[in-house]
Formats: structure tokens, C-alpha cells, sequence
């Protein structure tokens, strides 16, 4: 597989080729899906997934794919690198899809803002898909998970009914198959962001950007040194972070859109449900749509 | 945001090529120089759209040229000294179209349109009357 790291990847899957001889329709699948680069404020969110047939588990197992985290950098290479391996993917195939820090900033952004979980799961159940589609029988579906293992279940086995789902936390140090799709997502996820070629500033944006983790002091130095007054920061950067808006508000000029609610974009309290009406906090003002729309309240119809 | 006639059409020639100028959706707090070429690069979409991000939000952008008549400048106070206000020199770089660009999705570009009928209004209002149309006019109203 070859990646381009030097443009700024929108989401696209990235797969590994379906052999001939080989009857995937025919066989017992399990497929297994992780992801990285869930917390970084820059770089994008890979999805990998794997799938395998049912019978062939011990001989992953073999090939030493485990926990991604008790993995050694060089260990997880090799394993990438296996994977490439045409007589690896007679029994072992993948599929990768990356959504990029500019997709993110983009979906959350927007006025009908999605959440890093929404987006996550639709890059999920894309991925499943994409592999049925394939004509691959997956019988066993397998999630790694951060949020509520239940809900993500059900509505999986909701959209995949012909699947024995499993979510579970940590699935990549349970499962295998798991931990071959989190290779999938965390060496790619790795390389795009180690590799990264700005397109903005003109090449004078350094690539000494540390993890990419908000904590990380590397991180915040070049973010703070990367700041643009205008534009902010470049492509590269997760503008819906808090750590970024944060940034700009220090940093760089003010910019007002249209639909920013009164004192920006803050949830409204459960608690203002609970007020007598005619209470004063209970007021709450009205939805951006019908401004945007200009939609007005009628007193009378005739 | 000038109207030009016809006969300086020339002379507006020698200003140079045309700048590509873009209407935000949102208000930058900032008067000044932006590193547009460097960070603002819009994807073609169609024929009349392109894409583009801006602080991280999708910029949908619709290309409309000017009305009729009409010629964009952007102007910059010129670098030579000026003895007085009247003289004062600016350098303008033309422009024949610009791109509106909406949040999420394109924007109806109402003040443009409202610009423009206030071009043709002007025009109306300060436009020579012959003495007969005058007299016709105010015939008609009688």
C-alpha cells in the first residue's frame, strides 16, 4: 500500500486486495475494528479493521498479533509490513479509513455540529460494510471501544443483523483480530502524521510538533509558534479542540460567524427546564435556525 | 467598488492582472495583510462552486461576476506623499468577479444584489435628462 502523506487526506478507505482462489464467500469471517488518534489535537483519526476467517485465529495469535500498546514500535512495523504480504492476505485482510483533522474541524464545526463519537461510528459501520460488500461472510464482529460498550452494541447489531457482535473496552489485548485492525489504524495513523507536508505557511511550519497530544509541551510550543493572526493554525490542526480554540483566542484576531449563539456555543443547563415560568433564568433565547432562517413567531392567523 | 466607462477601459488595462477577491460569511476582527495564497487554497466544485475551510469551517463558495458595468478595485493608499488630501494617490488592483462564500453551505448573496440595484438607482437618479423627457415625465405624472 502506498500512502501519501504529503496531501491532506480526506477520508477514503485504503484495503488490501481480495485474492483470487481465495472463496471468501464461502468461509466463516471475524472481523475486528480499532481505532487511533482519538485524543491528538492534530493529524487525523484512522479506523483500521481486519478480517480473518473464523478457523484461522491461532495462527494470528502465532504471528504475534497482541495488545498494540505492550507492542514494540519496530514490532508493530514488521507486523504492518507482513500484512502487505500478498501470502499473509490469503488468510489476513484489511481495510483503513482515515478521517482527516480538516474532516473533523469541518463536521464538528459545522451548524449541524457532529460529534467525534458520530463520526466515529459512521467510519465503523463504512468499514463493515465496505467488507460485506466485498462478498467477505462475516459472521463475527469485533469493537474496540471508549464510550458505552451497550449502546454501541445494540446499534450495531441493529445495522448488522446476519453478525455476532462484540464491543468491548481494551478489545485490542482480547481479541487478535482486534489487535491486527489496531495495527491497521496505528501505524498508518503514525506515518501520516510523522511525515505530514504542510501546505500552508510557504514551508516555513516546522515539523517539531511532538505527539500531537495536548499535553504534551512540544505540542503546545508549536502550536503557540505555528499560529497564524488570520488564519490560525494550518490544515493539520483539530480547529474543534478546545485546546485550539483556546489558541485562537489568544493568538489570533477575533472572528465572528453568523450562527454563534450569545456567549458562545455553551449547552444549554438541564436545570433551566426546572424554573417557574416568568423566572428570569428560565428564558432561554431562541435557536440560531430560525434566525438563520428567519423564521418569526405568528400571534394571529386569520 | 467603482463603476468604470467605457473610455477608460485603457487605461484600467495598465493596472495589471485581476485579483481574485472572496466575501466571507463571518467578520475578521482585522484591517490589513492576510496570508491568503498561503493558507486560503479554494477546490474547484462544478463549474461556479468551489470548497474551501477557514478556521476550520467548511466555506462553500459561489463565483459572481459584477453587474453589468461595473468594475471592482482594491485600493491601497499609495506610497508616494501626497501634498494635500485631494491628491492623494491609491494603487488599485481590478477585479470583475468575486466569490461569496456560506457557512456549511452557499450563501445567498443578498448585499451584492442590493449593491447593484443601487449602481442602476444612481445611475438614474444622476443621469442628464433632456428638457423634453422632462416635460414628458411630468406629463405622464399629471
Amino acid at each position: 500500500m502506498e500512502l501519501v502523506p504529503s496531501a491532506p487526506l480526506s477520508s477514503g478507505p485504503l484495503q488490501s486486495p481480495l485474492l483470487d482462489g481465495v472463496d471468501y464467500a464461502a468461509t466463516e469471517y471475524m472481523l475486528g475494528i480499532d481505532e487511533a488518534g482519538r485524543g491528538p489535537v492534530l493529524g487525523p483519526l484512522v479506523y483500521g479493521c481486519a478480517f480473518c476467517p473464523v478457523s484461522q485465529e491461532p495462527r494470528l495469535r502465532k504471528m504475534g498479533f497482541m495488545d498494540s500498546k505492550v507492542l514494540t514500535e519496530e514490532k508493530r512495523d514488521a507486523l504492518w509490513a507482513a500484512m502487505q504480504d500478498r501470502g499473509t492476505n490469503g488468510f489476513l485482510g484489511w481495510d483503513i479509513a482515515v478521517i482527516s483533522a480538516e474532516e473533523i474541524s469541518k463536521q464538528m464545526l459545522s451548524t449541524n455540529r457532529r460529534s467525534l463519537n458520530a463520526l466515529s461510528f459512521d467510519a465503523a459501520i463504512g468499514l463493515i460494510r465496505a467488507v460485506l460488500e466485498r462478498g467477505v461472510h462475516v459472521t463475527q464482529v469485533f469493537v474496540d471501544t471508549v464510550g458505552d460498550a451497550a449502546v454501541y452494541q445494540e446499534r450495531l447489531e441493529r445495522l448488522f443483523p446476519q453478525c455476532a457482535i462484540t464491543v468491548a473496552p481494551k478489545a485490542d489485548s482480547k481479541y487478535p483480530i482486534v489487535s491486527a485492525a489496531s495495527i491497521c489504524a496505528k501505524v498508518p495513523r503514525d506515518e501520516l502524521t510523522r511525515a505530514w507536508q504542510f501546505v500552508e505557511a510557504g514551508g516555513s511550519l516546522d515539523r517539531a510538533y511532538g505527539s500531537g497530544y495536548p499535553a504534551d509541551e512540544e505540542t503546545k510550543a508549536w502550536l503557540a509558534r505555528s499560529c497564524d493572526p488570520v488564519f490560525g493554525l494550518p490544515r493539520f490542526a483539530r480547529f474543534s479542540w478546545s485546546t485550539t480554540q483556546q489558541l485562537l483566542k489568544e493568538r489570533a484576531v477575533a472572528v465572528a460567524w453568523p450562527d454563534d449563539e450569545e456567549g458562545g456555543p455553551s449547552q444549554s443547563k438541564m436545570g433551566a427546564y426546572f424554573h417557574k415560568p416568568g423566572d428570569k433564568r428560565a428564558t432561554t433565547a431562541r435557536h440560531r435556525l430560525f434566525k438563520r432562517s428567519k423564521l418569526h413567531l405568528v400571534k394571529e392567523l386569520r | 467598488m467603482g463603476a468604470g466607462a467605457e473610455g477608460e477601459a485603457g487605461a484600467l488595462e495598465a493596472l495589471g492582472a485581476e485579483v481574485r477577491v472572496h466575501h466571507l460569511p463571518c467578520r475578521v476582527k482585522h484591517t490589513g495583510p492576510a496570508r491568503v495564497s498561503t493558507y486560503f487554497h479554494p477546490a474547484e466544485r462544478g463549474d461556479t462552486e468551489s470548497e474551501c475551510t477557514f478556521r476550520g469551517r467548511k466555506l462553500v463558495g459561489v463565483r459572481l461576476p459584477l453587474p453589468d458595468g461595473a468594475r471592482g478595485f482594491v485600493l491601497r493608499p499609495s506610497a508616494e506623499p501626497a501634498e494635500s488630501p485631494a491628491e492623494r494617490r491609491w494603487d488599485a488592483a481590478p477585479f470583475s468577479a468575486l466569490t461569496w462564500w456560506g457557512a456549511d453551505f452557499p450563501a445567498a448573496p443578498g448585499a451584492l444584489h442590493a449593491a447593484a440595484a443601487w449602481l442602476e438607482t444612481a445611475a438614474a437618479v444622476h443621469d442628464d435628462v433632456a428638457p423634453e423627457q422632462q416635460h414628458a415625465g411630468l406629463c405622464a405624472q399629471a
